[in-house]
């Protein structure tokens, strides 16, 4: 008769099944398209248009999101998305490919966001003193219907607040916390966007979820006493 | 391992950034601290949270300028203006 081998499991595998600790789901982001670089030489430098509404579909929320960091508006950063798309058709045959297409279209997103976030605050000053107030955090949440629906999506109160919460970091840190958690990218593809080191983006993203967190206290708290 | 060091290594523990021993010494400090443990646990629901954040679609106006933009020759003006990266 056979005697069955008993293996001890590491602590790591021990820390897999205790109560509480259960490790996230991967980001949605990364599973969607198996191959983004393809897709996207494909839309940029092909014009193919098939290819090209779906990075458009893809990279929307992310680039949307990396936008409002640098900008005060909704519709500006629509602006700064579509100032980039076209950027990028009209110069992608000055991408030498010495980092990924991704980077490159982050990277001239963030210097159109940049430019469009100076000239906001300039203005702002203007719209300071007429008493005119600028609006709060716009919900981004919006457009049940369009969702994945296999994708949980938080209520829109908590989603609000989430927002507030990360629109009142340091633009920096909203583009670490936003690319990393919220759009699931690796550190290093963040590090290549950014043009930081990975010590750095590590403390960036440490300091953002930790005053994320504060933000959410009552609620973690709440949904820990619960569950 | 004391509470101080684990505690900023969590972080770490999940974004696969520390060595084999390293990870193994700090799993082994979470199965006998319940603090840290919990500490660990809520950091994880954060970054569940922000991952469940919902993903706003591009306004339909603004895909079909786009998709317009195809057909259209380059523009040499916006391409040699607008800051590429280096």
């Amino acid at each position: 008769m056979n005697t069955p081998v008993l293996r001890l499991r590491t602590p790591e595998e021990r820390v897999g099944t205790l109560p509480h600790v259960s490790l996230p789901p991967p980001p949605p982001a990364l599973v969607a398209v198996p191959d983004e670089e393809w897709l996207l030489m494909r839309a940029l430098r092909d014009r193919d248009e098939s290819a090209f509404a779906r990075v458009l579909d893809l990279y929307h929320p992310a680039m949307l999101r990396i936008a409002r960091s640098h900008v005060r508006s909704q519709a500006t950063a629509e602006e700064v998305v579509q100032d980039t798309w076209l950027a990028a058709l009209d110069g992608i045959d000055r991408f030498e490919g010495r980092a990924a297409l991704k980077t490159w279209l982050f990277r001239i997103l963030r210097n159109i966001a940049r430019g469009r976030g100076r000239r906001d605050d300039r203005m702002r000053s203007f719209s300071d003193l007429s008493g005119e107030a600028n609006d709060p955090i716009e919900a981004l949440i919006d457009d049940a219907s369009s969702r994945d629906p296999e994708q949980k999506v938080l209520d829109r109160e908590l989603g609000q607040r989430i927002d507030a919460a990360i629109a009142t970091l340091p633009t920096r840190q909203q583009e670490v916390i936003v690319l990393r958690d919220v759009e699931g990218w690796s550190a290093e593809e963040v590090c290549n966007v950014l043009g930081v080191s990975d010590t750095n983006q590590r403390v960036l993203l440490h300091r953002a979820r930790e005053r994320v967190r504060k933000a959410l206290r009552d609620y973690i708290d709440e949904e820990g006493g619960s569950g | 391992m004391n509470c101080e060091t684990a505690r900023g290594q969590l972080q770490d523990f999940d974004d696969d950034g520390l060595a084999p021993g390293a990870r193994a010494a700090l799993a082994e400090h979470l199965l006998g601290c319940p603090p840290c443990r919990r500490e660990l646990n809520e950091q994880r629901r954060v970054r569940r949270l922000l991952r469940q954040m919902p993903r706003e679609p591009m306004p339909v106006f603004l895909k079909r300028r786009l998709l317009a933009a195809l057909d259209l020759p380059p523009d040499p003006f916006r391409s040699h203006t607008a800051p590429f990266p280096s």
